[in-house]
C-alpha cells in the first residue's frame, strides 16, 4: 500500500511521517529535479505501508515545480490513498488545497495536525462536522506530541474514503472553503505563537537583525571552512600519497591513474567535507525557520542589483569556495534571480585565489601588499553585482517575484538534517565527479605529452599559441601556460610558476602584474566550479558563464593594463 | 475607500486586500497562499526592499514587484 502525503508547506508533514514510520524514512530527489522526495515505511497492523511525502504546496493552480511535481506522483503513480495534512491552526487556508486535491477521485483522509498547539490558541474544531462536509476520515493528530497517531494508523488500513468532487474555480474553492472553516472551527481567532514573535522582535530587528545575521553568516563560514579544514587535509594528504605512489610506477598508465585519475579525483574528494558541511550549515538555517527571515534583511540592498534576498548566502560563501557556493543557490527559487547568482558567483574571490595574490603582490607590491589584496576582493565584489544588474536587464529579463511565508522556528531533528546533508552530498559528488575525472585526465595528458615535461608539452604550446591573445598585456608565455593549468584549480598557477621557474619579477613591470592578479580573479572559474555550475543549471549556461568571465577578465586587465602606461 | 497598491503602504498600516492585478498565474498563486480579495492585511515591517505582511496569523515575505499587484483598500485614513 502507497500513502501519499500532501499539504501546505509548514504544517508537520516530516514529524507525521517521522511518527508514522518511526523514523524510518529516506530522503531522495524526485527522477530529474533537486525536489526532495522523502520516503519511509512503516508497518501498521501487520501491513507494510510506503508512506511518500510529496513537496509542501498550496495548490495546484501555478506552474511551480513543487506543484508540478506533486500532481505528476498522484496521476503516475497512483498512489492508494492520500494523507492530506492540514494546519489545525489556519484551516481555512488549508482547506483550498483540500477541495483541490478531491479532484483527484483517489482515496482521502485528512490528518487535521497541530492540534494541541490549535486547542492553545483557542482554536476549537469539530472534525465530526468536517468529515461530513467532505466526506472522509477526519484524524485530528500532534505528530510532535505523537497524538492521535494510532488513530491516524487505523483510518489508514481502512484506507480512506473517496470524496465528494468539488470543481468549480479557485475562486469558488476558496469562498467554499472559508464557508466551510466558519461552520466547523469555533473562535478561529489569529493565533501566532508568543515566542515566535519574540524571536522575530529580535531577528528582525531594524538595528539588531543585521548584525546577527553576519554574526551567523560568520559562523557557517567558520564552519565551512575552518572546522572542514582537518577533514580536507587529510583527505588531500591521502590521496596526494595515493597519487604519488601510483605514479612512481613504471609506465604510462600508471602515471594516468596516478596523476590523472587519483589526483582528479583527490581533488573533487577534497572538496566534500566543506560541500557537506556547508550542506549541514544550510539545513540548519532552512529546517530552524531562520533563512527566510534574513532573506528579507538584505533583499532591499540585492534588489538594486537586480537579485534578491536569497542571493546573499551564495555570494558570502563564494569566499570561501565557489563550488558549495553555487550549490547554495538552490535555495532561490526565481530561475532568473538563481541563474544570475551563480554566474556570478566565481567573481567572489575564492580562497584558492589568494596564493596568487599573495606570491605577486608580495613581489611587485612589498609595502602596500594587503591594500592591493583588499583591493582585489573589492573589485571582485563589485564586478559581481554589477554584472547581475547587467544580466538581469539583459538575457535574464523579467521582474523576480517572491513571496515566501514564514515558518515557526524549529529545532530541526538530527536525523532530517543528516538526511538532507547525505543526499545534497551525494547529488554533488555524482553530478560533478564525472566532469572533474574527465577534465583532470585531459591537463594530465597536455602537461605530460608529447615531451615528457610541461615545457616541451601540449600545453606549454598551447600556452605559446594563446600567447599572442595576451599580447596586449604583455604577458610571457609561462604566465598564460600558468592560467590554463589554473583552470584545474587556481592555486596551480602558483605551482606552475614554481615549475617553469620564471622569475616573475623580471618579465613583468607592477601594473602587468597588478592586471595578472585582477585576470586570474575574474577568468574562467576552475574545472569543479563549471561542473558545479553545469549541475545546478545546465551546460548551456556553464559555457555561457566560461566565456562571460573569461570576456571579462580580458576587457578588465586589459583597461588595467592601460591604465597603467598611462600612470 | 482609498486603494492603493501594496508597496505604497507603511509599516504598521492596516487594509483590507481588494484585488490582484496581474496575471492568472500570479493571483492563483498569491490567492492559495491566503491573500484573497476581502482579508485582512498588516504591514508588520518593510525595509527598501522585501515587505512582511501578516494575514490571517501568517507572516509572509513578499518582494517589492508582486507587492504591486496586490490592490488594498486602506480606509478614509488618509
Amino acid at each position: 500500500m502507497r500513502v501519499a502525503m500532501v499539504g501546505n508547506p509548514n504544517v508537520g508533514k516530516t514529524s507525521l511521517l517521522n511518527a508514522l514510520t518511526g523514523g524510518n524514512f529516506t530522503v531522495a530527489n524526485f527522477p530529474g529535479v533537486t525536489v526532495e522526495k522523502k520516503e519511509g515505511k512503516g508497518v501498521i497492523g501487520g501491513k507494510v505501508v510506503t508512506f511518500v511525502d510529496l513537496p509542501g504546496i498550496y495548490g495546484f493552480e501555478t506552474e511551480n515545480l513543487d506543484e508540478k511535481v506533486a500532481r505528476d506522483y498522484i496521476i503516475r503513480e497512483k498512489p492508494n490513498l492520500i494523507l492530506n495534512v492540514v494546519n489545525a491552526l489556519n484551516l481555512e487556508r488549508n482547506l483550498y488545497l483540500t477541495l483541490q486535491l478531491t479532484e483527484f477521485g483517489v482515496p482521502m483522509i485528512i490528518a487535521l495536525n497541530m492540534i494541541d498547539e490549535a486547542e492553545k490558541e483557542g482554536i476549537r474544531i469539530d472534525e465530526e462536522r468536517l468529515s461530513e462536509i467532505l466526506g472522509l476520515p477526519v484524524v485530528k493528530t500532534s505528530a510532535v506530541r505523537g497524538e492521535g497517531i494510532e488513530e491516524l494508523k487505523k483510518e489508514i488500513l481502512k484506507g480512506g474514503k473517496v470524496p465528494k468532487v468539488f470543481r468549480g474555480s479557485l475562486e469558488e474553492k476558496i469562498e467554499l472553503a472559508g464557508r466551510i472553516a466558519r461552520e466547523v472551527a469555533k473562535s478561529e481567532k489569529v493565533g501566532v505563537s508568543e515566542i515566535d514573535e519574540a524571536f522575530d522582535e529580535v531577528f528582525m530587528d531594524k538595528h539588531l537583525g543585521i548584525p546577527i545575521f553576519l554574526s551567523i553568516m560568520w559562523m557557517m563560514f567558520v564552519f565551512t571552512y575552518t572546522i572542514a579544514e582537518p577533514f580536507n587535509s587529510l583527505l588531500g594528504k591521502i590521496f596526494d600519497t595515493l597519487a604519488s605512489y601510483i605514479s612512481g610506477l613504471d609506465g604510462w598508465l600508471f602515471s594516468m591513474l596516478g596523476d590523472g585519475v587519483v589526483a582528479g579525483v583527490g581533488s573533487v574528494l577534497s572538496f566534500i567535507p566543506n560541500i557537506a558541511f556547508l550542506f549541514l550549515a544550510l539545513s540548519i538555517l532552512e529546517l530552524s525557520g531562520y533563512m527566510p527571515r534574513a532573506v528579507y534583511l538584505v533583499d532591499g540592498l540585492m534588489a538594486r542589483f537586480g537579485l534578491n534576498g536569497r542571493s546573499i548566502i551564495p555570494l558570502i560563501m563564494g569566499f570561501g569556495c565557489n563550488v558549495p557556493a553555487v550549490l547554495a543557490t538552490r535555495s532561490i527559487e526565481d530561475e532568473r534571480v538563481r541563474i544570475a547568482t551563480v554566474i556570478i558567483n566565481p567573481f567572489m574571490s575564492c580562497s584558492a585565489r589568494l596564493p596568487i595574490y599573495v606570491l605577486f603582490a608580495g613581489i611587485f607590491f612589498p609595502k602596500t601588499g594587503s591594500a592591493v589584496i583588499m583591493a582585489l576582493y573589492l573589485i571582485g565584489v563589485l564586478i559581481a553585482l554589477i554584472s547581475a544588474l547587467a544580466l538581469r536587464k539583459t538575457l535574464l529579463k523579467g521582474e523576480g517575484e517572491f513571496i515566501m511565508e514564514l515558518p515557526p522556528y524549529m529545532l530541526p531533528s538530527l536525523r532530517e538534517l543528516w538526511l538532507m546533508t547525505w543526499v545534497r552530498t551525494k547529488h554533488f559528488i555524482q553530478k560533478a565527479g564525472t566532469v572533474i575525472l574527465a577534465m583532470s585526465v585531459v591537463v594530465w595528458y597536455i602537461t605530460n605529452y608529447p615531451g615528457g615535461s610541461i615545457e616541451s608539452s601540449y600545453a606549454a604550446m598551447l600556452g605559446k599559441a594563446l600567447q599572442p591573445l595576451f599580447s596586449p598585456m604583455g604577458w610571457s608565455w609561462e604566465l598564460v601556460l600558468a592560467l590554463i593549468t589554473g583552470f584545474v584549480a587556481k592555486e596551480v598557477v602558483v605551482a606552475t610558476i614554481g615549475v617553469l621557474n620564471v622569475d616573475i619579477a623580471s618579465v613583468m613591470t607592477p601594473h602587468q602584474a597588478f592586471a595578472f592578479m585582477l585576470f586570474t580573479l575574474l577568468y574562467m572559474p576552475c574545472v569543479a566550479t563549471i561542473a558545479a555550475i553545469r549541475a545546478e543549471i545546465g551546460t548551456k549556461w556553464a559555457i555561457f558563464g566560461v566565456l562571460f568571465s573569461f570576456a571579462v577578465a580580458y576587457m578588465v586587465s586589459m583597461i588595467a593594463t592601460e591604465v597603467g602606461v598611462w600612470l | 475607500m482609498t486603494v492603493l497598491p501594496l508597496s505604497a503602504l507603511r509599516e504598521g498600516q492596516e487594509g483590507r486586500v481588494v484585488a490582484i492585478t496581474g496575471g492568472r498565474g500570479c493571483s492563483a498563486r498569491l490567492m492559495s497562499m491566503g491573500l484573497v480579495p476581502g482579508k485582512k492585511i498588516r504591514i508588520a515591517g518593510r525595509r527598501g526592499g522585501a515587505i512582511l505582511v501578516s494575514v490571517n496569523g501568517t507572516k509572509f515575505v513578499i518582494g517589492r514587484g508582486l507587492a504591486m499587484k496586490v490592490a488594498v483598500d486602506v480606509g478614509e485614513k488618509i
